[in-house]
């Protein structure tokens, strides 16, 4: 399966690690990524909120490239699925929102037809095929691991235009990291409030640090009392936000029990045999000696 | 000026039954005072205090999460008429430093986020190869065609 590769701005340029950890797993899983030079996806929570055909209209653009190539693409983060996968819904239901960005890119000698599939990383591993793959492939285990998983608010809503079929509105959450997680021999846990959003964009947007902590506290909160040892994302906005936060919470609060946090790719590729140096884990805040404990699998 | 509510239809706001599932689900509104998206459909839409929402700071504690309008009984586009009024204030001159800022450096260099010497060089160590720019030429015209220059000079 070749596939584009969306890293977003964030992941190669705050966490370079986390595109390692992808560039990794990904051949070992049968999965050839094509490098294209995609922009700013652009934010569901930046552009999209102070103008709201701009972030369409940039949007459609990082879609017309990948189209160009004739490929699906993959992402690693959920502000860029939401962006991507909107887009190419608002394109198919919209009219005039279509025309609109038809004409626009027409000038730049582009065509959105919207043929491309787009995945978040952890759907794409998800699949039937590639989890068997990851079984059969992993050379260590995460056993004993107790994990929780946090998939960022805009992977899954609105679910109107990005999941498939009807989910239940107080439990929306998708289960492809828990499929991975599990088929990691990971121990996966709920945890209560499991898909309150980790509050980043409060700070991101309007500066409003405390009050973003306050959330991240709360979820901290719930995910101790479920038993966690570690946290899998799927968004590095949300990785900062409990990652750095949890550090900046602990200066305050030494008294805080403080769990490693780690991106799904990370896990997949650690067990597939990345080294710690490998997926530069030492540039987490928080330190993942979780990992540690996991067991190298025989055979 | 009202493009974003194309995509939404006005009339359902109208439903609005007040009944604050959105404000009970809404994560700003438990750590922000003055930040409740009940209030804000009340005030915006049957009081008709426009103006004063739109000069609002509050406004952008909006996480665009959605769990408000998932969880709406009426299914109303919360965050939709949210997205909208945080568009028109934006207009207007309302939008938060950091926000313009990351705006403006997207405009620049098409990433939302600053490259430095420092990233390039963990890159390197983790055998990546360097970053390749995209064309921001090409995505400043979007920008500016698209009507972003009413906002911010580009």
């Amino acid at each position: 399966m070749k596939i584009s590769i969306f890293t977003g701005c964030v992941i190669p340029i705050k966490y370079p690690g986390m595109e390692a950890a992808m560039r990794f797993l990904a051949p070992r899983l049968g999965i050839e990524l094509a490098d294209v030079k995609f922009g700013c996806c652009p934010a569901p929570i930046g552009l999209k909120a102070v103008h709201f055909d701009a972030w369409l209209a940039l949007a459609a653009r990082n879609l017309c490239l990948t189209e160009e190539k004739g490929l699906d693409v993959v992402t690693l983060c959920s502000g860029c699925t939401n962006t991507l996968r909107e887009t190419n819904h608002i394109l198919a239901q919209d009219e005039k929102k279509r025309l609109f960005v038809h004409d626009l890119l027409r000038r730049l000698g582009k065509e959105y037809q919207g043929s491309m599939k787009i995945f978040h990383l952890p759907e794409l591993l998800a699949q039937e095929e590639i989890l068997a793959r990851l079984k059969e492939r992993r050379v260590r285990s995460l056993a004993g691991l107790k994990v929780g998983t946090h998939y960022g608010c805009h992977y899954f809503r609105p679910t109107a235009s990005m999941t498939d079929g009807p989910r239940d509105p107080l439990f929306p959450l998708p289960d492809s990291m828990e499929l991975i997680l599990e088929a990691l021999g990971a121990q996966v846990v709920e945890y209560n409030r499991q898909d309150l959003c980790c509050g980043a964009a409060l700070s991101i947007n309007a500066g409003k640090s405390e009050e973003s902590l306050r959330i991240a506290l709360e979820k901290i909160g719930w995910m101790n009392e479920a038993g966690l040892e570690a946290l899998a994302v799927a968004c590095p906005a949300c990785f900062t936000q409990f990652d750095t936060g949890q550090l900046l919470l602990s200066r305050r609060e030494p008294a805080l029990r403080t769990l490693p946090v780690f991106h799904i790719a990370e896990l997949v590729a650690y067990a597939l045999g990345a080294e710690a140096e490998t997926l530069n884990l030492k540039s987490h805040k928080i330190s993942p000696t979780a990992l540690g404990a996991a067991a190298p699998t025989v055979g | 000026m009202a493009k974003a509510l194309d995509l939404y239809d006005k009339e359902e706001f109208y439903r609005c039954l007040q009944c604050a599932v959105c404000t009970g689900s809404c994560p700003s509104a438990q750590v922000v005072q003055g930040f409740n998206p009940r209030e804000i459909i009340l005030r915006y839409m049957l009081y008709g205090e426009q103006e004063e929402v739109l000069r609002d700071e509050n406004l952008w504690a909006c996480t665009t999460c959605h769990a408000c309008q998932e969880r709406c009984p009426h299914e109303i586009t919360i965050t939709g008429l949210l997205t909208h009024i945080m568009n028109l204030a934006a207009r207007r001159g309302n939008l938060p430093r950091n926000l313009r800022e990351t705006i403006l450096l997207m405009a620049k260099t098409g990433w939302s986020v600053r490259a430095n010497p420092h990233s390039d060089k963990v890159r390197e160590q983790l055998g990546l190869k360097p970053l390749k720019r995209p064309n921001s030429e090409e995505i400043r015209m979007i920008l500016r065609e698209a009507g972003l220059g009413e906002i911010m000079e580009l």
